[in-house]
């Protein structure tokens, strides 16, 4: 058993060039070179371990633009060519050191060693790529590849399509030659943030390379250091660069290549010779450059005075050297190894480049090294991060540190003055390309060659090594014009493809040139995220002077985002009243389909919400309460929310809906946490978000005080016990004083026992809801908590109902001119088709047509009710049954009743405005608005004594003249018809005290001022009760 | 070649007639933003500013870390005056481990703020190591073809599948990592015997072989 695992990893890669146009470009040659110096000597190496039988597993990762090079015909033809010209070149050497024995000698040996390397690439038929997929199924190496064009991940500014595209193009081109998926994949530069990973899943790749720091940094720390993997969350493995190993063999000054005895790179041919020698093997315009022929030894740092090259005296340095690096690395593993439960694993990763190109004699290193690591000794097993995941499949998960393995470690090698210019160019394109592949899913065919060609034109900007060179300031021209036409010729793309105006024949040129990844696909790139963002400025709001109480204020409907009753209304109003107090007030509700998303801001970050089942991920934007600094956040999230309407089909209730109300209750907790707002009090309305107080408590780090208000009590949240799980609750809630009602789960209950206080919208209400015939089943709870319960009448938003600016009415009034109400009541007969008479008493109602609201009464007294000289008109829809009763009784007395169904907001202000009185026969009413508007309008309201109704309307003394309605008691059609009697009497024989009651109803303060003074001393009560203390005023 | 030299005389956009602002971290330390303010988004800004000469351009940068940034929750802020023909800046600003945000805006007389654009949100990696903590164990399990490309998950191994951590090799209890770490000779100090961060292509042969800089064509 081995005492420590080795994994080499040989990381070939060179950026895409390939210039048809031009055979002379110099930047080309750094593939032929690469070609003679490293992958065919590479591939004769490990060629040779297979022949011999010495068993040895590393990894070459073939980097995608080297796969596309590699493969295509016209760089295969020049590299034959070239493979040529260097033996040609060696035979000429040989020639002309014939009286020179010691470079004779070596002339001999390049020609040889050239013709050698010929023979290797005839025998793979010119197909390096197909050579080491041989070498694959052989089981000699593991192949990877890299990213597409070797992008440098962190500098992408985040753009997903960007990251993921570069991630599975590559993975489809190694499929393309390998028949299978990569098992691993190097990112360029190792250049990784957290999060690449997730794309690398996607893709099906199981683990990438990361330098040291990356692991060591890890957000947990590595209990096994650099010397095992670490899973990312995703499951994709990351394995961290070993320094030890690396340092010895790149380290300008203890490397092995820089050993005195090597082969000098410097000292070339190509400078060394008179043009008139070395002419034809340089650029034709005389510009000098490295043949590849070199005769000297490294000597010392000078560049003069070199020894002449010895081979043997290198060979045998290169098997010292491969003696000493497995010895340290036996070493390494056995100082570790204590420590931990399986062998250290140290890998290795070099460019590919080094050995045999840079460091001439780096393949005799690494083929000493096998053999030696096989024959010599056993502590040291060669072995693929492929083969560890398979041996050691269990291992530490961290989310690996953002880095590099560039210089610093991070991002600055790429991101200096020299190349920082490039990054506008880069993020601007990458999103451009993200807006194409989604206004184009079904491209027709010249549009399609269009969109693929601006992926490949994308994809060859978003090469790393272009501000590598820029920073280096080797070709710097070179690195410059290949941004520049990649630029340019995406963005030409870009704008031809949004007007139509594709240009066919200069498309096919750039084709034929920018040919790389020919079977790109555009709709990698179709992601709304990464498309460019819209113009405008993120929504804001100011916050409150000093300090404020902070309330946080949740529940489903908030008006005007989302609507259906009375409770959007309130939660629309009151939080504008509260700021205007000075308090730090702010919403959260759901991200419904039907709202806008044009007022909103994207709050960048994830927010992710605990529920039973695991974490759920959303979202927030942000928005503002009309006319007022009160922020609205917007929890996002589709599968919830995205729905034709806001709880179920009509008349019904979607199946989740329980689900989708926890997610609502906890999400806003989390918001206020991930946002830094804490709370002095949670208010939550109705029982869709019932559980807030319920997880406050489960909950004590997002707590504090909290007051539920009840709205409607008839909808109570009602589920069986499994619907515990979701909510994530333990069975500790599920309890008779708690979420436990007669064997079922009941939100409503649960919010009222966790309640720091409970309110509800009229002091009536509050009393009548304790009692049986109120209670909804609920009354011995609301009972048990008496003393924290407390009714606070609405107010309705004086703005928006106001006889003297309303600008639904046709003329406009106030308490002191009340002419204007008589030509609102003219204007409204003649639109209703109704006898215009200013002295016919006009009755209206605005309803839904549901039991609560006791209209079936009032539609049984009709008939009866038609026998006086009155005029009634009725707006509202409901209940198909009264809907019908009220249209044909408008038809049967057509110059006394009128009836619309449906819901209209204008024409309810006027016949507000335009009626003497107003029907609202309730059978319970936890607060009313009709009747206030009523009041507001001088029309006076005839309702029953529940609820509200009974805090709002006094009701008429004769004696005295004074009250501001007429109120009944017990709602049957005999009591009902008797107070409309009483109304139409007194409008006849007491006309006085009729305008006196219409100015007594309109002096009434209704405004959301006087609820919000109650409703913050509601809030400083239950912070009171809840913590102890008062909170400083 | 005629389209060639076309598009060799044309430049790359100066801009891209958008105004926003992007930043990227160039390690622990240090910002990197670049941005594009257009002329009609500025005169739009100083139209609402409240009267008055004392107006400057200046980047905001926000800490946020751990939060999610809705304009008012930084923890902190500052602010670097930039010219009107500034396009990038490069600033140190020393926080490891945290998150920032920053807002190209006009501020005006009184202190008055009309922001321009807000970038995304950065986020700085650490320089220090995290503090010793339990380990998670976990094993990569691949789901039952679920469409072309089987995708992994992580899940909990069996505790007899797990492997021993320090603690319970014997090590003590209280930070054995960082007590033993100062006497030396722990397994976290030779486990964390590793070259310091980095060093990847300064130390790369094709720039300093010999320690001369590399000649390349």
């Amino acid at each position: 058993m081995a005492s420590g695992y080795l994994s080499l990893v040989l990381h070939a890669h060179l950026p895409f060039v390939r210039h048809p146009e031009d055979a002379t470009v110099m930047e080309e040659r750094w593939l032929y070179d690469a070609i003679v110096g490293t992958y065919l000597p590479l591939l004769q190496l490990f060629e040779g371990l297979v022949a011999d039988h010495v068993p040895s597993r590393a990894t070459v990762s073939l980097s995608a633009p080297l796969l596309n090079m590699l493969t295509d015909p016209l760089l295969q033809e020049r590299s034959a060519e070239h493979l040529d010209s260097m033996i040609e070149l060696a035979e000429k050497e040989v020639v002309r050191n014939r009286n020179e024995p010691h470079y004779r000698r070596l002339a001999e040996m390049y020609k040889s060693r050239f013709e050698s390397l010929r023979g290797t690439w005839r025998a793979h038929d010119g197909n390096l790529v197909r050579a080491f997929g041989r070498l694959q199924d052989a089981g000699s190496l593991e192949l990877i590849t890299t990213t597409a064009t070797h992008a440098f991940f962190p500098l992408l500014a985040g753009n997903r399509a960007a990251i993921r595209a570069q991630i599975h193009v590559a993975a489809d081109l190694y499929e393309k030659h390998f028949d299978r998926r990569p098992r691993g994949m190097w990112l360029g530069e190792c250049g990784y943030v957290p999060g690449v990973d997730d794309f690398l899943a996607e893709a099906g790749v199981r683990y990438f390379f990361v330098d040291n720091h990356a692991i060591l940094k890890a957000d947990r720390r590595p209990v096994y250091g650099v010397y095992a993997p670490l899973y990312c969350p995703s499951g994709v493995a990351a394995f961290g660069r070993d320094m030890e190993s690396s340092s010895q063999v790149w380290s300008a000054e203890e490397g092995y290549p820089g050993d005195p005895h090597y082969r000098d790179f410097y000292r070339d041919i190509g400078f060394d010779l008179p043009l008139d020698v070395i002419g034809p093997f340089v650029h034709p315009e005389g510009h000098r450059l490295y043949t590849g022929f070199k005769y000297h030894a490294v000597t010392h740092a000078e560049l003069h005075d070199k020894w002449v090259y010895d081979p043997e005296i290198a060979r045998r340095r290169a098997g010292e050297h491969a003696a000493d690096f497995r010895r340290r690395r036996a070493e390494q593993a056995k100082r570790v190894a204590a420590d931990m439960d399986r062998p250290p694993l140290m890998v290795s990763p070099y460019d590919a480049e080094l050995f045999g190109h840079w460091w001439f004699e780096g393949p005799l290193f690494l083929g000493d090294l096998f053999r030696q690591l096989h024959f010599d000794q056993s502590e040291i097993e060669t072995l693929t991060a492929g083969d560890y995941l398979d041996r050691h499949p269990v291992n530490q998960m961290a989310v690996p540190s953002a880095s590099s393995w560039g210089e610093g470690g991070y991002n600055a090698y790429w991101l200096d003055e020299s190349n920082a210019w490039i990054y506008q160019h880069l993020h601007v394109a990458a999103e451009r390309m993200a807006e194409l592949a989604l206004r184009f899913p079904n491209p027709g065919e010249l549009e399609r060659r269009a969109l693929k060609q601006a992926a490949r034109e994308l994809l060859l900007l978003q090469s790393s090594d272009w501000p590598f060179i820029m920073k280096t300031g080797t070709t710097v021209p070179y690195a410059r014009r290949r941004i520049h036409d990649h630029v340019l010729r995406f963005q030409r793309l870009y704008d031809d493809l949004r007007a139509g105006t594709i240009d066919a024949e200069w498309l096919a040129e750039i084709e034929s040139l920018d040919n790389a990844f020919p079977d790109v696909d555009p709709s990698l790139w179709a992601d709304p995220e990464s498309a460019p963002p819209r113009p405008g400025l993120p929504v804001r709001f100011d916050l409150p002077g000093g300090s404020p109480l902070r309330v946080l204020v949740v529940a489903s409907e908030v008006a005007p985002f989302a609507r259906t009753g009375g409770l959007g209304d309130v939660v629309g109003s009151l939080p504008r009243a509260l700021r205007d107090r000075g308090l730090d007030v702010r919403i959260v509700m759901p991200l419904y389909a039907d709202i806008p998303r044009d007022e909103l801001s994207i709050l960048d970050g994830v927010l992710k919400v605990p529920m039973g089942f695991g974490e759920v991920a959303s979202r927030l934007r942000l928005g503002r309460l009309p006319r007022s600094e009160v922020p609205v956040y917007f929890l996002e999230h589709g599968g919830y929310f995205d729905r034709p309407t806001l709880y179920g089909p009509p008349e019904g209730e979607y199946a989740d809906n329980i689900e989708r109300f926890a997610f609502l209750s906890r999400g806003a907790l989390e918001a206020a946490r991930a946002l830094g707002f804490h709370p002095d009090l949670v208010h939550a309305h109705d029982w869709h978000t019932a559980l807030v107080p319920v997880y406050m408590d489960a909950h004590p780090e997002l707590g504090g005080a909290s007051m539920f208000t009840i709205h409607n009590l008839a909808h109570q949240g009602v589920a069986g016990p499994e619907a515990l799980g979701v909510m994530g609750l333990g069975h500790e809630y599920y309890v008779s004083k708690g979420l436990e009602h007669f064997g079922r789960l009941n939100l409503m209950k649960g919010a009222l026992y966790h309640s720091t206080i409970v309110g509800t919208v009229s002091p009536t209400y509050a009393r009548e809801i304790q009692t049986s015939e109120y209670g909804f089943g609920l009354d011995g709870v609301l009972r048990e908590r008496g003393s924290d319960l407390i009714g606070i009448l609405n107010g309705i938003d004086v703005e928006e109902w106001n006889p003297e600016t309303d600008p639904h009415l046709p003329a406009h009034y106030n308490l002191s001119n009340l002419r204007g109400k008589a030509e609102v009541k003219e204007a409204f007969q003649r639109e209703a088709g109704l006898p215009v008479r200013p002295d016919a008493p006009l009755f209206g109602v605005v309803s839904r047509f549901t039991p609560q609201k006791g209209v079936d009464v009032l539609l049984e007294i009709l008939p009866a009710l038609a026998r006086f000289d009155l005029q009634l008109v009725v707006l509202g829809n409901g209940d198909r049954t009264l809907e019908e009763g009220f249209m044909r009784a408008a038809e049967q007395f057509p110059d006394k009743i009128r009836a619309w169904v449906r819901f209209d907001n204008r024409l309810s202000h006027r016949i507000e405005g335009a009626a003497d009185f107003f029907i609202m026969p309730s059978r319970f009413e936890p607060c009313g608005l009709s009747q206030l508007y009523s009041l507001r309008y001088g029309t006076l309201p005839i309702v029953r004594a529940t609820g509200g109704l009974v805090d709002t309307v006094m009701n008429y003394e004769e004696r005295r003249g004074t009250g501001t309605g007429f109120v009944f008691r017990d709602l049957h059609t005999e009591s009902l018809f008797n107070t409309i009697g009483w109304a139409l009497a007194t409008y006849y024989d007491r006309p006085d005290h009729i305008k006196a009651m219409r100015k007594q109803a309109m002096v009434q303060d209704f405004s959301w001022d006087r609820a919000a003074a109650a409703y913050e001393n509601a809030y400083r009560e239950a912070y009171a009760r809840k913590h102890g203390h008062l909170l400083p005023v | 070649m005629k389209k060639e030299a076309t598009e060799a005389l044309r430049h790359v956009p100066w801009g891209y007639g958008m105004t926003r602002v992007t930043a990227m971290a160039v390690d622990p330390e240090r910002l990197y933003a670049y941005w594009e303010i257009t002329d009609p988004d500025l005169e739009r800004a100083r139209a609402a500013l409240p009267p008055g000469a004392d107006i400057r351009l200046v980047l905001r940068i926000f800490d946020i870390t751990g939060r999610i940034f809705d304009g008012t929750n930084a923890h902190h802020s500052f602010d670097v005056a930039i010219g009107r023909s500034d396009r990038q800046w490069f600033l140190n600003l020393n926080r490891p481990d945290s998150t920032a945000v920053v807002e190209v805006a006009l501020i005006g007389p009184q202190g008055s703020y009309i922001p321009l654009a807000r970038s995304k949100p950065v986020d700085f990696p650490r320089r220090l190591p995290a503090p010793p903590s339990e380990p998670e164990w976990r094993v990569a399990q691949e789901s039952v073809a679920s469409g072309r490309i089987p995708r992994v998950r992580l899940v909990t191994p069996p505790s007899s599948g797990q492997p021993r951590t320090l603690e319970t090799q014997g090590k003590g209890k209280s930070a054995p990592s960082l007590r033993e770490a100062q006497v030396g000779g722990s397994s976290e100090e030779r486990l964390g015997a590793q070259a310091p961060s980095g060093g990847g292509s300064e130390e790369r042969l094709r720039d300093k072989q010999n320690g001369s800089a590399g000649r390349e064509s």
